[in-house]
């Protein structure tokens, strides 16, 4: 964790975060740079205990009330989060890293606001030796064309939310990297999730690797 | 009235944009510049704000595909 941390941002400490807050944060931090940072970023690094998080749109299904009890039960409490995509799991051992940029009256396309925190993540990555690639990870959990992917593998998913404050373009781009634990167990956990609130979801339990297995090899 | 449009040059136009979330329930009061509702691309997610004050009519349900220029909902 720690030399992945000083490949993305020297001196820079991780956010050690619990629950919907640990979240939140990323909100509130886009409501605190309106009238700031325009031209500028700022990063965050940050490790939230263990608890699925999921989309508004999910939180609308007719069983996700229930669902989301009963995966609280077995120590996987759920949170809700503002950018898209779908579920996924956060808890020790997975990297956060939040990147937002303002700008002033410019359109942001959401290609354009994935390529910083993308190439930071690649570039980190390639210090420590590790190829990675963008791609999508057909039967991965929260897939997308911007996965930092080894071997076909999902090491990281990312996603971005796109906002207007005052005239000003914010975007910021979050990226989860499963730095080490089992990712079976992971893809099991979000499997078991989406399916228990009604969203029809096949996830191929081989599709994510860890940075500490790529590092193993 | 006044109608609640998807706005046009935010994506590209080969990529699909879905609407993700309504923010209020259909009928809920709203006030100009609150976030009514969240469209999605690419894991993208892009807010859209009443455009008026009034009484929140909605067109198109969540999931659904949307294009730019298209009427979404409604401020009566």
């Amino acid at each position: 964790m720690l030399e992945l941390c000083h490949a993305l941002a020297p001196g820079q400490k991780v956010e050690e975060c619990n629950g919907q807050a640990a979240i939140d944060a990323d909100n509130l931090m886009i409501e605190q740079s309106t009238g700031q940072l325009i031209g500028g970023s700022r990063l965050r690094l940050w490790e939230n205990e263990r608890c699925l998080v999921t989309t508004k749109r999910f939180t609308r299904f007719p069983n996700y009330r229930e669902t989301a009890r009963r995966s609280a039960q077995r120590g996987w409490p759920v949170f809700v989060r503002s950018t898209g995509g779908t579920t996924v799991v956060h808890r020790p051992g997975v990297l956060n890293i939040s990147l937002l940029t303002a700008s002033e009256n410019a359109v942001i396309l959401p290609n354009q606001s994935y390529r910083e925190l993308c190439d930071l993540l690649l570039e980190g990555l390639r210090k420590m030796g590790v190829e990675a690639e963008l791609g999508s990870v057909p039967g991965s959990f929260c897939d997308g064309r911007y996965n930092i992917c080894v071997e076909g593998r999902k090491l990281a998913g990312t996603a971005s939310r796109i906002v207007r404050r005052e005239g000003k373009s914010i975007h910021l781009c979050h990226a989860s990297i499963t730095v080490y634990g089992c990712c079976a167990e992971d893809a099991s956990l979000v499997s078991k999730f989406e399916r228990g609130i009604g969203h029809s979801t096949h996830i191929d339990h081989s599709s994510h690797i860890s940075l500490k297995q790529v590092q193993l090899r | 009235m006044t109608d609640i449009i998807v706005p046009r040059g935010q994506w590209e136009e080969d990529q699909e944009a879905a609407l993700a979330t309504w923010i209020y329930d259909d009928g809920a009061t709203v006030q100009a510049g609150n976030i009514v509702c969240e469209i999605m691309v690419e894991k993208t997610s892009f807010e859209l704000t009443a455009p008026a004050d009034g009484i929140l009519d909605i067109e198109v349900a969540e999931d659904q595909v949307v294009t730019p220029g298209q009427i979404i909902g409604t401020i009566v």
